[in-house]
């Protein structure tokens, strides 16, 4: 899982074309909006609580992203379907 | 590993908002709603993709559960009563028969062989909906 997410949120970084600065940015000016999301206080220190933000954020785009296209994927990583496989496998 | 499960429960909910907006900046043509549906579509339900963006993932399998459905929950006031019903069992004591059918996972169909739904849900009811 560790590995999927690091190989992801460098795959998302790449994608933007943008320096982490520039991205925590982004991040910084929604910190009021997603404050006013969690019901209670946010045990961690901001800016913390920021970058588990945008890590995570990263890591779920660039996963979905890549299941959407899904073939081109399964072609540089074989290995990705088993990783990610698809919620309630089965069901759909 | 099931990521699509952890991405689900309500502890790991992160604001859509902030998906959508880092989303923008990959340059991407698809929208990001489309993208997420894709991969938690679930075809047995008949999900159909929502016109407005889900507050995180979970409000999003709570969207795709009610979209199909014949009730018209989207429009439904908040305030409005839910009137209780007998429970399954009770309705099974009574001698009324349980049939599987392809509808949506809330409506219930009531003809003169029995109660008619969905029934191919039991691993998703457990893990899912309790977390709803």
């Amino acid at each position: 899982m560790e590995e999927l997410k690091l190989k992801c949120v460098k795959g998302f970084i790449n994608r933007t074309q943008l320096p982490m600065r520039e991205l925590a940015a982004r991040i910084k000016i929604l910190e009021e909006k997603i404050r006013s999301c969690y019901v209670e206080p946010i045990k961690y220190k901001i800016n913390y609580f920021l970058k588990m933000i945008l890590v995570d954020s990263s890591f779920i785009i660039e996963f979905l992203l890549r299941w959407h296209k899904l073939e081109d994927w399964l072609e540089k990583d074989p290995s990705y379907l088993n990783q990610g496989c698809k919620w309630i496998l089965g069901m759909t | 590993m099931d990521i699509g499960h952890d991405l689900m429960l309500l502890e790991n909910q992160l604001p859509f908002f902030v998906l959508e907006q880092l989303y923008s900046l990959t340059g991407m043509d698809d929208k990001f709603l489309a993208i997420t549906f894709n991969y938690f579509e679930i075809k047995s339900l008949r999900n159909m993709c929502p016109r407005e963006s889900p507050k995180h993932f979970t409000d999003l399998l709570r969207s795709f559960i009610i979209s199909p459905s014949k009730l018209g929950l989207e429009k439904m006031e908040l305030d409005k009563q839910v009137k209780h019903v007998y429970s399954a069992s009770q309705l099974m004591e009574a001698g009324l028969e349980f049939k599987d059918s392809n509808d949506s996972l809330i409506d219930l169909a009531y003809s003169k062989r029995g109660i008619y739904w969905h029934m191919n849900i039991a691993y998703f009811l457990h893990t899912s909906l309790h977390n709803m």
